[in-house]
């Protein structure tokens, strides 16, 4: 292959594929020999220098930090890499799932805020068929009914949209070079499914009461 | 025993108080009232003498303060809301001033709702329907809406809608008091051919003269109490 380096365009030859750290740019490294990068990309000196050692890499690093203390050096071995890197994951996880908590929690607030909306809209609806014979019982299973359709199609929706939604992210970081292995976990997705279902049916609890106690002709007037 | 059953609508001592705030207004005040069956009775009053509030009562769509209802001979007050809902759906059929159809549900579909409310399989009900819309005579406005129809065309479907179940009586609350007069001397002729030819008890409540002499008995309501009968 050819690499456009400092001193111009050099061709080199791919010897093999190792696998690479992802924790360290991405994955998006090769390796090439020393010689040959002091030359072709004309610089004595490096400013990262990744080495293999046969002792233990904690103990390496104390000895590289004691012999190179004048020259502050920032040396880090891979297990302490990906522990570092793993604790920043874990708090933008930490931020992401609060976003994700306050959005589940806004979510609930409209899904109660839109079904009292819709029973006080139909009202007079409800009240039209209370008059011509509609049970207190049935129209608490009518409601109960809607809003357990309404979960479930939500539901399923959420569940759908989720899986397409990780799926286009995962290729758009990919393209975006941050390539990014996104595991779905079944049981959130299944959870997700009922905890959705359930909060439709438990907020359809207080347009169900509001309707077993309205006065007929009164909402009949209302407009 | 039999003169008591063939008054299909009795009140005993009717009364109805409404609480507004600290102050009590008695709307109605022993009212005794008799219809036989297949009566046509108009009953008038002023705004405000209680005269919907009775129909309302009759209709078991409000609860008396003190008194008896009897429909058919069964007492209204000692009725759950099941029963008295059955009674709404079975033996009584309501006809309102504003129609109060269903607006997304069409011509068809609004006549058959006391049918559906009932449990019962709308397929075995479609002669009773084309018989029905042939008797208000909207058979070719069957998949229409309520939006595209006129006032008096809504009015007809509101009595389709009442007359489904075969209720031996029917209300109505001002049937004409929306329409203009030609349309409403037409929803008029149509609910006296009813009384006459199915042999319905009607009760109407109107303001009109002209309306309530459809009926073959007035009964005026004048501040809270009947006056004639």
């Amino acid at each position: 292959m050819t690499l456009n380096m400092k001193k111009g365009e050099r061709k080199y030859t791919v010897l093999g594929f190792f696998n690479a750290l992802t924790l360290m740019y991405n994955g998006q490294y090769a390796l090439i020999a020393q010689k040959y990068y002091k030359n072709d990309m004309d610089s004595p000196f490096y400013d990262e220098l990744a080495l293999k050692t046969s002792k233990d890499p904690e103990e390496m690093v104390e000895i590289l930090n004691k012999k190179f203390k004048r020259n502050y050096p920032y040396i880090n071995s891979v297990n302490q890499l990906r522990k570092d890197i793993m604790q920043s994951n874990s708090q933008m996880m930490g931020l992401l799932q609060g976003f994700s908590f306050m959005t589940v929690i806004i979510g609930i607030f409209g899904v109660l805020n839109n079904l009292l909306i819709s029973f006080l809209e139909r009202k007079r609806q409800l009240a039209i068929m209370r008059s011509i014979g509609m049970e207190k019982k049935q129209n608490t299973k009518m409601l109960f009914i809607e809003s357990l359709t309404g979960g479930l199609i939500g539901s399923i929706t959420g569940v759908i949209g989720g899986i397409f939604v990780n799926y286009v992210i995962e290729h758009l970081l990919e393209a975006m070079n941050l390539p990014m292995n996104i595991h779905l976990s079944p049981s959130l997705f299944v959870s997700s499914f009922i905890i959705g279902t359930m909060v439709m049916v438990m907020a359809s609890i207080s347009p169900n009461l509001k309707s077993s106690k309205y006065n007929i002709i009164e909402a009949i007037k209302y407009e | 025993m039999e003169n008591h059953i063939e008054n299909v609508i009795e009140t005993r001592n009717l009364c109805k108080t409404f609480q507004l705030g600290d102050t009590s207004v008695e709307v109605l005040k022993d009212i005794n009232i008799s219809i036989k069956k297949g009566e046509f009775v108009s009953i008038m009053g002023p705004s405000g003498s209680g005269k919907s509030t009775l129909l309302y009562l009759i209709g078991g769509l409000d609860k008396p303060t003190s008194g008896s209802i009897k429909i058919n001979g069964k007492e209204l007050s000692v009725m759950n809301d099941k029963e008295e809902s059955t009674m709404r759906r079975q033996e009584i059929g309501f006809v309102f001033q504003f129609y109060n159809l269903i607006p997304n549900l069409n011509v068809e579909e609004n006549i058959m709702l006391p049918i559906l409310l009932d449990g019962k399989k709308i397929k075995n009900y479609k002669d009773k329907l084309n018989e029905i819309l042939e008797i208000v005579g909207l058979e070719d406005r069957r998949k229409h809406t309520p939006r595209e129809l006129s006032g008096g065309q809504q009015q007809r479907v509101a009595i389709a809608r009442a007359l489904i179940n075969e209720p031996d009586i029917i209300l109505a609350d001002e049937p004409i008091g929306n329409l203009d007069s030609k349309t409403g001397t037409d929803i008029m002729i149509l609910l006296k051919k009813i009384n006459e030819e199915k042999n319905k008890t009607i009760v109407q409540v109107t303001h009109s003269t002209e309306a309530a002499e459809y009926g073959n008995r007035i009964i005026k309501v004048k501040d809270g109490k009947v006056w004639n009968q």
